[in-house]
């Protein structure tokens, strides 16, 4: 299962097709952060909407990869069963959340002490959002890219970032987000948290469902 | 003798095809060959007594393992090879033994790189720069470096010229060298077959035809050229299947001794593996 784990990491980080679409993404977001300064509401869009959004992307670069050579063939000779195939890209999904928070974290530790756009405990609070963020939109995507496949999965997958960066600009900038904290932030991250929660488990048993079905 | 591959009623239905009841037992420390033409149900065998896809059956036992709650175990013992590598041209065969170090608990590297270095393939070298010929061998050094027990070929001599063809088929000769390693081959290369098979199986539109050691089928099996009347005499239950032709009757027969015996001097060349299928799929019953 781990080898697996490593072939996707290696899929998207070192060919060099992925590993400079990365970098480029990577290098579009920061340019944009020192461009647009203190800006609070650039800032919740990279930390909740744009890098959580993000993390369905190794398990997209190496289902892409995988098609090409119809690596399912061959994969399915090794000893692994399909729930730990399954079970290997939930884990890719979760190292690179656990990578895209520590950028978050970095990211918001800059806005605070540099740019002083908001207090510590409202970044962390940001960052907090962003991974249940992360765990809702990477339960439906691996659904949707299992469910479809890498081209029409990536058409969703950019239809959905669209929607949602376009849905979170028109609702007065983003101020719906700052209601929703002032409200009661404790509880309402915690809710999202264990829905996203809630939502990886139901998806990684949709998904194996899908791919044993594929497979039979 | 023990079996390493014992399949009890296997059947597997597709809307426009289906493997019916098949049943086959293969011997430890053999090499069987299966044939049959495209479609006739090899891969759809392999894939399903590989649990690769969900099929009905009684009993499918490998190595003395069974496939229903033994999969993963199973499938440490046993490499498959296609006909095409399934690995990322942006691979590098470094990259692949690292990958599979941690997929197979026999893997040995040591035993990988001394085949990688065997076969003249450079472990840094992304697969995109290798021939067909050089994943092939890349294919065997990944099978042979998990220490396996049954090594399944399907198809994978197609597509290479006779001189990596036969490279090939001695590097199985060198592993059924060990006494409890088995191979199974599909191939449309049925001279392949002639060179190393110990029994043959085949297949034809989804049934088993049958399952014969390599050496039944040569002593058994005859291919006679002859007019209607010599056609005529010979015994039903002798005539595989027969072929008409503009001057003449091609005939597959069994029974080659023993119709020798009673014309002696009739001209009867021994069945290649290839007459057999042709005679099967093409002749008339």
């Amino acid at each position: 299962m781990w080898g697996i784990v490593k072939k996707d990491f290696y899929d998207t980080f070192c060919i060099p097709k992925n590993l400079l679409s990365n970098i480029l993404g990577y290098l579009a977001m920061i340019i944009l952060a020192v461009l647009m300064g203190q800006n609070r509401y650039m800032m919740m869009l990279f930390v909740v909407v744009c890098i959580p959004m993000t993390t369905i992307s190794v398990f997209q670069m190496a289902l892409e990869q995988d098609e090409k050579v119809q690596f399912d063939e061959i994969m399915l000779t090794y000893p692994v069963t399909k729930k730990e195939i399954i079970l290997a890209r939930f884990i890719d999904n979760f190292i690179y959340m656990g990578i895209n928070t520590v950028i978050s974290v970095i990211m918001v530790l800059g806005y605070v002490y540099l740019g002083k756009t908001v207090d510590i405990r409202t970044g962390m609070f940001y960052v907090a959002a962003g991974i249940a963020v992360s765990l809702i939109a990477t339960a439906v995507f691996s659904i949707g890219f299992y469910l479809l496949g890498n081209k029409k999965g990536t058409i969703l997958y950019v239809g959905m970032v669209i929607v949602t960066a376009g849905f979170y600009g028109l609702t007065s900038r983003g101020q719906w987000i700052s209601r929703i904290f002032q409200t009661d932030p404790r509880i309402l991250t915690g809710i999202a948290l264990i829905l996203g929660g809630l939502l990886m488990a139901g998806s990684y048993w949709v998904c194996l469902k899908i791919y044993t079905r594929q497979h039979s | 003798m023990e079996n390493a591959i014992e399949i009890r009623n296997l059947s597997k239905e597709y809307r426009d095809f289906s493997l019916k009841n098949l049943s086959l037992n293969v011997p430890r420390g053999t090499v069987l060959g299966l044939i049959g033409e495209n479609g006739a149900g090899k891969s759809t065998l392999i894939q399903s007594m590989l649990g690769l896809i969900k099929a009905e059956y009684e009993k499918i036992e490998l190595l003395g393992k069974q496939l229903r709650n033994q999969e993963k175990e199973i499938k440490e013992d046993i490499a498959v090879i296609f006909d095409v590598s399934h690995y990322n041209p942006e691979y590098t065969p470094a990259f692949i033994g690292k990958m599979l170090k941690k997929v197979y608990r026999n893997w040995d590297m040591e035993k990988y790189e001394a085949y990688l270095s065997r076969f003249g393939l450079p472990s840094d070298k992304k697969l995109k720069k290798f021939s067909k010929g050089m994943k092939m061998k890349l294919e065997f050094a990944i099978a042979f470096s998990h220490k396996p027990r049954l090594l399944i070929l399907d198809e994978a001599t197609s597509g290479l010229d006779p001189v990596f063809r036969d490279e090939i088929l001695e590097l199985i000769r060198e592993f059924t060298e060990e006494e409890d390693h088995t191979v199974v081959i599909s191939s449309h290369i049925t001279s392949d077959l002639d060179k190393v098979a110990d029994y043959i199986a085949f297949l034809h539109e989804g049934k088993l035809q049958f399952v014969k050691s390599y050496d039944e089928l040569q002593n058994d099996y005859g291919v006679l050229h002859c007019g209607k009347d010599f056609f005529e005499s010979l015994r039903e239950e002798d005539i595989v299947s027969f072929k008409k032709e503009p001057y003449e009757y091609k005939v597959l027969v069994r029974n080659r001794n023993g119709i020798l015996s009673v014309f002696p001097d009739l001209e009867m060349e021994k069945a290649s593996v290839e007459d057999i299928m042709l005679m099967y799929v093409k002749g008339e019953a």
